[in-house]
């Protein structure tokens, strides 16, 4: 429909008259007039009734068409002259084309669904690529963009005038709040990938206004390769929105310990956990400590620099990683304290995540049942 | 055009850890505020709660008299601009102006009026023919400006617009943005990791520091009493000299110890918050041009005058940096007039401190004492 109103809407530049397609139940679908648009036109009935393909009344030509088969459409033009028939001829052959291509894109974006899903045979794959000339074995990355908008402003639209070449870039809806962007994966220069999720997110934020998170799969090498990508970057939100909440882009190759940790069956992690932490002594260590802990971990337990980027002295970083030893016996200037620190504490955010979706899992059900 | 209030806002992230803490701050309508603070201070998701693209644990955030906590992003009446806000290719100028219009369905009469009137505004009329690729990296950053404007917010929301850009554009465009705002008379809240671009854009500025406001005043306040060491050495470049030393009283005037080197400072450091640190350790903190070799302002202020080696000397045109060393201990900056210093590498120079220019902080709190 939308591809309708735009050839009209462009046809309205160079035609001086009014046009437009009507449907079968006689309703101006797009027009040049675009006041028009959804009323009813009066002559549409005694047209559709007529076996003539071409037919002149109250002034307009009507001429019937069908773009695809079983759909029937009615281009009507003002006038009733041999050039206003010519218009509705040539306006009735570009709709047609137009809807075509349209058709044939609704195939190839399907066939693509269809590869990210599983839902292709391996060997039928490379001969359908060739079908719809999509190149094959062209390296590409999935984009898994997940959005709360289910509506009004289209995020879709959105990413297709951003990345405007069709040939690169695929732009897919997988579900109401899944978008897939399939792109072909800079060769030379690897944070291009980065940039590109950056664009993304930000133009989609000020835009539509959604809140956005992006997952990042490997480059596949081959068009059947794009499933395992997709389920890639669909774990990489899963992960990353487990031990990285306050990250808006997350990939699968910058997943970390997170991947090891999100394997790990509860049991084992709950043993893990009490034997790392005295009971109750995670959850007494106040704000300021757990940042400063996150501070001298990214600084690589350096603690001058730890201490010039908290902008504290160095002695108040001592005191407070004291505090810490007293309160869980562990000793983060030390390696193996740190390490064994750092783990339980991601196995604990694992576990406080997994109680969570456990706790709504069981309010979903009890709504439902 | 609105205000905007933030009444006891928090953010706490899954894990416990608390990326912003009661931050509470209004907003005037028309007002130019600049959050900033090192990466990872908050700020950023400060601007995003405002915005609604990231939810508020606890507190309140109005704008205007409306409470907008549960009222979605789109129907804030915001505009934002991103870092990585680009631009759509094959669309021309006006094109890229008015495809947010168009997505939200704006009347095409309205689309074009808003679009012309910015581009006005913006002084990009000229260039609405124009595609991405055949403009300047200053006019598509007008244009990205541009997309927001034409929505007509009641507040602007500007992350870290500048930062991808070449330092002699980021310079322009600071200009181009503070003209904006004067023009627009519209709310700006603009976030930066840079005290350069806040100093000089902002009417007010809030300096943050893991997730906690450490000061919101006007850049002037802000420069010349800051309440902490943080925000000391945070504004200003070069930052702020600190320098550990001993206070004293000696016959009622206050003397600074460091390093073998005594200084008195003025009377109006005789007052009992500062008398009361007598024989207690206290941070000094001297601005770079509050230290000077002039040989006049050296004889005229001998009473805060010591020897420090010149280690490097830094040529700058209009000013000169000595970085220097007292007793091999102490490093310190000073920023001099290139036409009067004497000093030269490797050699010892005489400094004397503005003695007026001192501030004084807690050893232990950090808290300024007197500035």
């Amino acid at each position: 429909m939308e591809d309708l109103k735009q050839c009209i809407r462009e046809a309205a530049g160079f035609i001086d008259r009014t046009a437009g397609i009507i449907d079968v139940d006689g309703i101006i679908l797009a027009c040049t007039d675009e006041i028009l648009e959804g009323r009813e036109d009066p002559s549409a009935r005694a047209v559709w009734m007529s076996e003539e393909e071409i037919r002149i009344v109250a002034g307009r030509t009507y001429l019937k068409f069908s773009p695809t088969e079983g759909d029937n459409l009615l281009c009507f033009i003002e006038g009733t002259d041999s050039v206003a028939r010519s218009y509705a001829e040539l306006l009735s052959l570009w709709f047609t084309a137009t809807l075509r291509q349209h058709n044939s894109e609704a195939e190839r974006e399907a066939f693509l669904k269809n590869v990210l899903l599983e839902n292709e045979l391996p060997g039928d794959i490379p001969l359908k690529a060739r079908e719809y000339k999509i190149p094959y074995s062209t390296p590409r990355i999935v984009y898994l963009i997940r959005t709360d908008q289910t509506e009004e402003i289209d995020c879709i639209e959105i990413l297709q005038n951003l990345f405007p070449d069709r040939q690169s870039y695929h732009v897919l809806a997988m579900d109401e709040e899944t978008i897939v962007m399939l792109a072909d994966a800079p060769r030379d220069n690897p944070a291009l990938t980065d940039e590109m999720a950056g664009q993304i997110l930000d133009n989609l934020n000020a835009e539509s206004m959604a809140k956005i998170r992006i997952g990042i799969g490997l480059a596949a090498n081959t068009l059947k390769d794009i499933a395992k990508s997709y389920r890639e970057a669909s774990l990489a939100l899963t992960v990353g929105s487990i031990f990285e909440s306050d990250a808006y882009v997350m990939r699968y190759d910058r997943l970390g310990l997170g991947r090891l940790i999100y394997q790990l069956p509860p049991t084992l992690c709950h043993m893990f956990l009490d034997e790392v932490f005295p009971k109750g002594a995670f959850e007494s260590l106040d704000n300021e400590t757990l940042r400063t802990i996150q501070k001298f971990f990214e600084n690589n337990l350096n603690g001058s620099e730890t201490s010039r980027q908290l902008f504290v002295h160095r002695n108040t970083l001592v005191y407070r990683l004291d505090k810490v030893q007293k309160i869980t016996g562990l000793d983060l200037r030390k390696f193996d304290d740190a390490v064994l620190f750092k783990l339980a504490s991601m196995v604990r955010k694992y576990l406080e995540r997994q109680e969570k979706d456990a706790l709504k899992a069981t309010g979903e059900r009890r709504r439902h049942g | 055009m609105a205000s905007v209030s933030l009444k006891n806002v928090y953010k706490r992230y899954e894990g416990g850890v608390l990326a912003v803490s009661d931050f509470t701050i209004d907003i005037a309508d028309r007002e130019f505020v600049i959050l900033v603070g090192p990466s990872g201070c908050g700020k950023s998701t400060t601007l995003r709660m405002i915005a609604g693209l990231e939810e508020i644990t606890e507190g309140e955030i109005y704008i205007g008299d409306r409470l907008v906590n549960d009222v979605q992003p789109k129907d804030r009446d915001i505009a934002m601009v991103f870092q990585n806000y680009a631009l759509y290719p094959h669309m021309t100028v006006y094109d890229n102006m008015a495809f947010g219009l168009k997505l939200r369905k704006t009347p095409k009469d309205e689309i074009k009026r808003r679009v012309t009137e910015s581009a006005r505004i913006l002084e990009i009329e000229h260039l609405l023919d124009r595609k991405p690729k055949a403009l300047s990296g200053g006019q598509r950053q007008r244009v990205a400006l541009g997309r927001a404007i034409v929505r007509d917010p009641k507040v602007f929301l500007m992350d870290e617009p500048l930062s991808n850009l070449d330092a002699k554009l980021r310079v322009q465009m600071r200009v181009e943005i503070t003209k904006l705002h004067q023009r627009l008379q519209t709310t700006f809240i603009y976030v930066t990791h840079d005290q350069t671009e806040a100093m000089t854009m902002g009417t007010r500025i809030v300096v943050m520091k893991d997730g906690f406001i450490q000061q919101i005043d006007n850049p002037s306040n802000l420069y010349r009493h800051p309440v902490n060491t943080f925000v000391a050495g945070f504004i200003g470049m070069p930052p702020m000299n600190f320098i550990n030393s001993t206070l004293a009283i000696k016959d009622g005037r206050v003397t600074i110890s460091f390093n073998d080197v005594t200084i008195t400072l003025p009377d109006k450091y005789a007052v009992p918050e500062v008398m009361a640190y007598d024989g207690k350790e206290v941070i000094m903190g001297v601005r770079p041009e509050a230290l000077n070799d002039e040989s006049r302002f050296v004889a005229e202020n001998s009473e805060t005058s010591f020897p420090a080696h010149v280690d490097v000397v830094e040529m700058l045109g209009a000013e000169t940096y000595l970085y220097l060393t007292v007793a091999d201990v102490v490093t310190l900056t000073a920023r001099v007039d290139p036409t009067v210093s004497h000093s030269k590498v490797g050699e010892v120079t005489t400094l004397a401190i503005d003695g007026n220019r001192v501030h004084l902080f807690d050893k232990e709190t950090e808290l300024v004492i007197l500035s």
